[in-house]
This record gives structure tokens, sequence and C-alpha cells, in this order.
């Protein structure tokens, strides 16, 4: 396998993608190592390499003594063809070995573009697809990342799903395989014992029963031992977990290249649209100390120019200030820059970012979401006009030139005015322009309602709607060359927004996307909507069902047993508030807000700032 | 002060490209945390150049960069850091301060010297002594749109058969650059056969100094006397 690999890699593009030796790769000896994790990202190497939770786990499962972790991404098309023709099978990048050879072959679910990708590389890798029929010397095929909050659609393909954050639960789980390997198990009792972990969920330990509307009647666990809800693992104090200081350095060039430094997870602003602000509750900040340690760490292991500073909402870190300024002190001296991506809509970020010595002025980049001040309320996105403007001012007044506005179409309550407010706010915007309107790149993304948010329950904008909608923002912005539009194809949002929501039944649907050539459909260039459409038809499947249509209060939800620790009444409750464009205040400033996740995880809130 | 460094791409290095290898020493350099000279200017980059570009998915035991510190280090010291935070394949194995009148490598380095394994000993002999005995061997050569015949019998200085491996002194550089793959083409064409070639390595450089070919770091001590 070896030799057949070295002949074909000059052949390919990028070759570096594929070797597994870069800098802080691990290489452990493989044949004495008790637990083979193939951890598998699918989409392409420049993404997955960009993904900082992809290092965290390769960093957790290499950092046990007798486990091992190699990655595995999709091959870009011209290394498939050569596998193909040189009969060779998907190969991990560390040890170049069949993956066949690993006990475990792990999927990251980022985003649901990507599920047929995943069949895509079981293909390649000689693994049957569903688990049903793979055999005792399969691996075990395992799935996490927000997608796992409904991984109905994917059940079928995997034998074990972890629901929450890995860190402690897949070393609870390579402890229980390093014990039941010694006793020879057999796969049915190992995902038995594996269902009993907090946090871990085996979709074939449950049937879904449905009504005969198509909806779902019943979730029922096919033992008495397995729980009728999965909990999700939630990390409760971040100091105590470990962050991967000693990041893998790709050679080749790849989207994000730099230091990137955890603040926090979870975020409690409520925008009502964002699965991660519900399913990652409540925040929990790393100290000051340790980030500060951690940034240091990370320079001296990597030689990077350029740290960043991620979260969900990096300004709102309780002690962003004296971080900035510690940061500043210590790393300034080695020319690296800090950045600070996703900065809010208001002028405090600004001012923010004006501490940020090096911080690159060229573009700047807000997210105001919603065109009226009325849909801001329905989602939750506590900025006004005069905030976007001020912000956009002070920029301006400190040397920036270029804006870039994100909004989404096809909020729930949307009228023809809240489409022209987008128009509006991005042409006011270009007016603060020093020397005449300056340049505004405007997108919009069609909304895609997600399962544990206070949107599920509405109804998805259709492709029709969706394109008219996009057309007439382009009227609107007719002769004004100072603005440039760009919007998400409709049609991918429509299949995500199946998917998104989807049950069991979908499974056929993907498999038969993937029969027919399907791969990389995040892409573009790859996307096919006539494949998705070929394959509804052919499945039976009535695939409005699961985007055109409000769904009842009571109405079970394919997703419901995963548990998030959020109250589906809270979720209600807030859906309704929403239709009234009411506002709920951030916990942290207005008091509880009954979301549950608190006390249903038996967590708090944890701050920096009140860290003795 | 300025050195030279040699140093080698061996292993899985051999399949990264020089844009990139160039960006990995930049970081090993940093880490190495030597007092390396910047440039001027908006965007300073490290004061670093490298010889004549190796083709992806050959490997090299002869390498050669140009390195700016602030001030005067250690030649021993200088290896010994970079080794201390280097992946494996990347070796420095030598390093000299630059005498006076020492000329930029890139533009120097005149000829490059490669060994491969073969299988069939006796075609390649056969094929030696063909493509020897020519006068002319013509390749097509693309640049910037044009396509054109040129005769590359003299990037070609030597072939030879040594211990059962293959012993061959291409061109390379500014002054006409003739790759390894072109080269395999060329015999594989000449000898009328897919001979394997593998593990192909290059074992050293050379430039002209006074009409013979030499070395780097032998230029630098004829320089220095």
């Amino acid at each position: 396998m070896r030799n057949k690999i070295e002949k074909i890699l000059p052949g390919v593009k990028s070759p570096a993608k594929y070797t597994g030796h870069e800098v802080n790769a691990i290489q452990k000896d493989f044949d004495n190592i008790t637990s083979k994790v193939a951890l598998a990202f699918p989409d392409v190497y420049e993404i997955g390499m960009s993904y900082p939770g992809f290092q965290i786990l390769y960093h957790t499962i290499n950092k046990q003594e007798d486990a091992l972790a190699s990655r595995v991404f999709a091959p870009e098309i011209d290394l498939e063809k050569e596998l193909t023709k040189n009969d060779l099978p998907l190969f991990c990048l560390e040890y170049w070995k069949d993956i066949n050879e690993y006990d475990f072959l792990g999927f990251t679910l980022q985003y649901e573009m990507s599920f047929p990708t995943i069949l895509y590389m079981l293909n390649l890798a000689n693994i049957p697809i569903r688990s049903v029929d793979r055999l005792e010397n399969h691996p075990i095929i395992l799935g996490g990342g927000p997608c796992a909050f409904n991984p109905e659609p994917v059940a079928p393909f995997f034998d074990l799903i972890v629901i929450g954050e890995a860190e402690e639960v897949l070393v609870e789980l390579l402890d229980l395989h390093k014990k039941m390997k010694a006793e020879n198990f057999a796969k049915d009792e190992f995902l038995a014992n594996a269902a009993q972990i907090t946090g871990i969920y085996v979709p074939s330990l449950y049937e879904i029963i449905y009504n005969e509307d198509n909806t779902v009647n019943e979730i029922r666990p096919k033992s008495m031992l397995v729980s009728p809800k999965v909990e999700k693992r939630v990390i409760k104090d971040l100091n105590n977990v470990d962050y991967p200081t000693k990041p893998i350095i790709p050679y080749i060039d790849i989207p994000h290249e730099r230091m990137v430094l955890e603040l926090f997870r979870g975020c409690l602003r409520g925008c009502r649209f964002c699965q991660a602000g519900f399913i990652y509750r409540p925040v929990r900040e790393r100290s000051k100390e340790v980030l500060t340690k951690q940034a240091r760490e990370m320079y001296e292991n990597t030689g990077y120019d350029e740290i960043s500073l991620m979260s969900l909402s990096s300004s709102d870190y309780s002690c962003i200030h004296d971080l900035l300024t510690d940061l500043n002190e210590d790393m300034s001296k080695d020319n690296v820059s800090i950045s600070l991506p996703s900065l809010r809509v208001d002028a405090y970020d600004i001012e923010l970012a004006k501490e940020v010595q090096k911080v690159r002025r060229t573009g700047l980049t807000l997210a105001p979401e919603a065109g009226s001040q009325r849909m801001r309320n329905v989602i939750n996105k506590q900025v006004t006009e005069e905030d976007l403007m001020g912000t956009v001012k002070a920029a301006v007044d400190n040397g920036w030139k270029r804006v870039k506005l994100y909004f989404m179409i096809g909020l729930p309550t949307e009228t023809t005015e809240d489409l022209e407010g987008i128009a509006d706010l991005a042409i006011k915007v270009a007016q603060l322009g020093k020397h005449g309107p300056m340049q505004v790149t405007l997108s919009t993304a069609g909304f895609v309602p997600k399962p544990h948010t206070p949107f599920q329950w509405v109804r998805q904008n259709s492709i029709d709607e969706l394109m008219e909608k996009q057309k007439y923002i382009l009227s609107l912005l007719k002769r004004k060359r100072y603005i440039k539009f760009n919007y998400h194809d409709a049609e991918t949002t429509y299949i995500e927004g199946v998917l998104a929501r989807g049950d069991r039944r979908l499974a056929d649907v993907i498999e038969h996307v993937v029969k027919n050539g399907a791969r990389l459909d995040s892409w573009d260039e790859y996307f096919s909507y006539e494949r998705w459409q070929n394959a509804f038809q052919e499945c039976n499947i009535d695939a409005d069902f699961y985007t055109a249509r409000h769904r009842d209060k009571d109405e079970l939800f394919p997703w419901d047993h995963i548990d998030g620790g959020i109250e589906k009444n809270f979720l209600f409750s807030d859906y309704q508030e929403a239709l009234n464009a009411g506002i709920l205040i951030d916990c942290r400033d207005g008091g509880c807000t009954l979301c549950g996740v608190c006390p249903n995880l038996d967590i708090e809130i944890n701050l920096a700032k009140d860290i003795k | 002060m300025r050195y030279w460094i040699k140093f080698t791409k061996l292993d899985k290095q051999k399949y990264i490209s020089h844009r990139d290898m160039h960006k990995a020493i930049n970081r090993i350099i940093t880490r190495a945390k030597l007092p390396v000279a910047f440039s001027q200017g908006f965007n300073p980059h490290q004061k670093i150049s490298f010889s004549s570009p190796l083709e992806l998915g050959i490997a090299s035991k002869a390498e050669y960069l140009d390195l700016e510190l602030t001030n005067e280090l250690n030649v021993s010291e200088i290896l010994f850091e970079l080794n201390n935070v280097s992946p494996i394949g990347f070796e420095f194995l030598q390093a000299q301060t630059l005498v006076t009148g020492a000329p930029k490598l890139m533009a120097w380095i005149e000829l490059a010297k490669y060994t491969a394994e073969i299988d069939d000993e006796r075609k390649v002999l056969e094929t030696i002594e063909d493509l020897l005995k020519r006068t002319e061997i013509m390749v097509e050569k693309r640049s910037k749109r044009k396509l054109r015949m040129i005769n590359i019998r003299s990037f070609i200085h030597e072939i030879k058969l040594y211990d059962g491996k293959l012993d061959v002194i291409l061109q390379t550089g500014q002054k006409g650059n003739l790759k390894v793959s072109q080269f395999i083409e060329i015999f594989n064409e000449y000898s009328d056969k897919e001979l394997s070639f593998d593990n192909i390595i290059k074992e050293e450089v050379f430039g002209d100094n006074l009409g013979q070919y030499i070395p780097p770091f032998v230029l630098l001590n004829q320089l220095d006397k």
C-alpha cells in the first residue's frame, strides 16, 4: 500500500494534503496501540484543517497513552481517480493504512450538506454504509458535532453518536473500548455498554414509530436499559480540559492559517435563529491566565504570526479588555498580530478593535441579520439601526474602507418592508463613506429553521419564494454600483432545510444521491439539485413535508430524544414571543429566562471575571 | 551577518512544493528564535532566499538557503537551534558565513546531480550510450502560451551507471533547466520502455568558479583564500 501511494502522490495536486507529516502531527507505534481512531472530516483537507474542533479531537485522543488518532479527509477528484485506478482504499494520513485496520472511524458532523460525503468516504474505504450491514471486524462508525443534535437522517449509518462536547466522553469511550477489547467483545455488547455513558447515542437501540401523516408518533428505546432521552455532554469548567497548544501546521495554504485561542463556549444572547446559541449553553469562559499561557505556548510551538480570538461572540468575553492588553504586551514583541473575528454591531467593538495593534483595517464585516427593527426583534438580534450606523461611522473614522453586511431572508413573519429595509440599510451604510459612497458587499442567506431553536416549528421559505426575494432586493439596488449583492443558492438552502429537520427515512435519499455520484455537495460546483429531486422521487419521499409546513405545538420531533438541556416549553414560548416581535434579554443582564439548561444539566454560567 | 546553509528535504518532505517549503522554513526559523533580519516596509518578511526550486516528488540531500541574521552566531549554534525544531526530513547539515564577493545562490548554481535506483540495468546502459551519442535531443517547451522545440542535449552533463544506481548531472537554474521528470520522460522515450526510477535523490549542486564546477561551500572556501 505504501509503495502504491508513493507512486501516485507526485501526480496529484498538492500531495502534502495526504502525507500526514505536518509539524505537530503525531506518529505512534501503530501495531502496539489498543484503540485506533481514524478521524474523518467529510470535506477536503483545507476545510477540515481550518476547524479548531477537529484539532481538539485529534489532540484529546492522541493524548491517551494507549490510543491514537489519524486524520482522513475527502480526497480531491484527482486522487480519487488514482485510488480507483490502482485499486487502493481511502487511507489515513498519518500511517497510510487501510481504514479497516482501525477500531473506530469517527466523522465530524459540521453541516448538513456534508452528509453525502460521509457515505462517499465509507464507499472509498470499502466499509458497508449501513450499520446493520457491517461485520464484527469493520471499524465502529462514530459521529459527533453540531449536526449530531439531529442525527436522524444519518442515524442508520452510525454505530454511535456523541452528543455535545467530546473531551471527556471520548476518553470514557476509549477506556471502555480498551477494557472490552481485552475481553474480546462482540460489537453489540460494546454498543450496549457505550450507550450507558452520558452523551452517547446508539441509534440502533431506538425504534421510530410514525403516524399516518408521517409525523413521529414515538421514539421507543428497544431495551429497558437505554434511556428514552440522550443528554448532551458539557464541560463544566473549560480551564480543566486540555487545549491543543501544539496544533498541526499544514504545509499547504488553508483558509485559516493562524493560532486559534478559544475564549469560551456558549452564547446567551438568544438570537432565535442561531442553533449554536442554544446547543452550546451555558456560557463557560476560560480564565485570562489560562488563555495568555495557551497563547504563548501556541506561539512557541507553531511560529504563526497571527492569533485569532475565537468564540461565538468574542467581545462578550467578560475580561476582554484585560485579555487584549495582556496579549498585546506579550505577543507584539514577536510581531504577532491579534485578530477579532465576527465583530458585533456596536461601537464598543470598534473600540476593542482599535486596541488590537495590528488589526487589518481593510474590510469590516457586520451581521445585522435583518433589515427592520421589527424583524430584528423577531429574531432577538438586539441591535438598532443607530448601533449599526454608529459602528460603521466609527470604523470609517478609524480607517476602514469597505463594509460587508450579512442578512437573512425568508425569516418568519417577513414582509416586503423587511426586505426593503435590507436594501435601505446597505445604501445608508454606503453613504457613510468619506469621499462619496463606499464599497458595501451585501450578502443574504436563505433562513433554514434548525432543531433545538425557537424556530423549529416554523415553515421554511420555498425555493421560489427565496428567489423572488433575491430578485426584489436586486431590483432595489439598481444603479447602486457601489453595492455588491451576493446571495446563497436557494436550492442548496432547501436541501439543507430538508436534512436539518429530517428523520431517519431520509437515509434512503442520502444513499440514493451518493449512488448517483454525490460528494462534496457543500461546494456549488458539485451540488446537483436534480440529483436530489430524483432521489426524493425514487425513494417516495415528499421533501416539502420537512420544510413547507408549520408544525403543531405538540408535534413530536425526530430529534426530541436528543436532550440539549433546554426545555421545549421554553423554546415554544420564546417562539410565541418572537411572533409578537418581543425580545428576550440575555440572562446575564436580565435575570434567568428559565431556559432550563443550568438546572437540567446541573451546571452554572462560568465567567472569567468571577474566577478568583 | 549572512550565512549559506545546506539542508535536506527527505522523506515525506519531498511532497511539499517550493512555496510551501519556504513558509515551513520561515516557521522553523521563528521557532528556533534565531535573530533573523526582516525586510523593511509595510509587510516585513524574513531575509531568506533559496537555491532553485526542487521538483515536487524528488527528495534532496543538498538544498541551500541564504539567511541574514542581525547579529553573528556560531554556525554550530545555528544548526543546533534549527534542527531542534525541525520536522523529520528537514535536516540542517552545514552552515558557513558569507565572504565578500559571494554570488547570489540562485544565479550561481548551474548543475544538479541526482541518483536513482533502477531495475533494468542492461536496458539503462544501452539507453545511456544511445543518449550520449546524440548531439540533438529535442523536447517541447511551453513558455507563456507559446510552444517551441528546444535542444536539451547540452542540459545533460553526465549520465552513468554506478554501483547499480543511475547518476545524472542536469542543467538547473536560470541559464536553463531540465527537470528530472522531463529527463525520465526522454529516457523512457529513447529506451522504448517504461523503466522504473525509484528513490530519486538530489545529491549536490554545483556552480562555476574559474571554469570549474564546484559545490557552494567549496566556492566559499576558495573565495576565502
